[in-house]
């Protein structure tokens, strides 16, 4: 592992899994909602 | 099934960008592999100006035209941008921490962001004050102009006010492998951006009908 920081991947994975969380996690409310109002008439 | 199709897709884009970031460029001389976080935080923070960009055009168009179109669009756009700001915000603290010593500090760059995050959250607060619709749009679009000065002084910030944040990287003074999983996770986080904007104007869409009771 290069670089003068070490010991730092928690950050990285945090990060990444932070990222994953929004786009999944906004991703499925807007679609759920959008399921949700074209169901109803 | 072709409704989904378009999803897979931006999702399959950005799973692909985000492992190419990860796995195939070199890590940083000075931060080492933390450094990779920025291929997640600056594309959010290009893809959320986008996003706001959308709103001041969409609102300057609703005062123009007075479609509702428009102020619907204005409306979704900002809500996609706030989720992206809040997680350029995010990523950044996390980035911040082992590399400045601190979660968060009064900079220039991540206080002007912080702004123009809680600026949106009121433009989206506002709205959900007025009822009417069309009372609505016609106050929400001088404000959704007036909010977006904001987003050229975030980009200049670390221009005009040299504090902790650097500036602006160009192609020229990086690798090239880290230029292109950047170009790749910003065009990823395009095919995100356009996707939700989209879902959010036809949850916007199909609201206003139910209002009107069509």
């Amino acid at each position: 592992m290069t670089g003068v920081i070490k010991g730092a991947e928690g950050y990285l994975i945090a990060a990444y899994l932070l990222t994953w969380t929004v786009v999944l996690g906004y991703g499925f409310c807007l679609f759920a909602r959008w399921r949700k109002l074209c169901k109803k008439s | 099934m072709k409704k989904y199709i378009a999803a897979i897709l931006a999702l399959g884009f950005f799973a692909f960008a985000q492992w190419w970031g990860l796995t195939q460029t070199p890590s940083d001389a000075m931060m080492g592999a933390v450094q990779k976080i920025m291929y997640a935080h600056v594309p959010a923070a290009w893809n959320s100006f986008i996003a706001f960009f959308v709103v001041f055009v969409s609102s300057l168009l609703f005062l123009i035209r007075k479609k509702i179109f428009w102020d619907r669009l204005a409306a979704s756009a900002a809500e996609v941008g706030v989720a992206l700001t809040g997680l350029t915000l995010c990523l950044g603290s996390i980035w911040g921490r082992p590399t400045w010593g601190v979660w968060w500090t009064w900079d220039a760059r991540l206080t002007t962001t912080a702004i123009l995050f809680f600026l949106y959250v009121g433009y989206l607060s506002f709205r959900k004050f007025i009822e009417d619709p069309e009372k609505r749009a016609k106050l929400a679009a001088p404000l959704g102009v007036l909010i977006f000065l904001n987003v050229p002084i975030v980009y200049m910030s670390v221009r005009w006010w040299r504090t902790l944040h650097q500036v602006q990287s160009s192609p020229s003074t990086m690798d090239p492998a880290m230029v292109l999983a950047l170009r790749l996770n910003a065009f990823a986080f395009l095919g995100l951006l356009i996707l939700f904007i989209y879902w959010r104007y036809k949850i916007a869409k199909r609201k206003g009908e139910l209002e009107e009771g069509l």
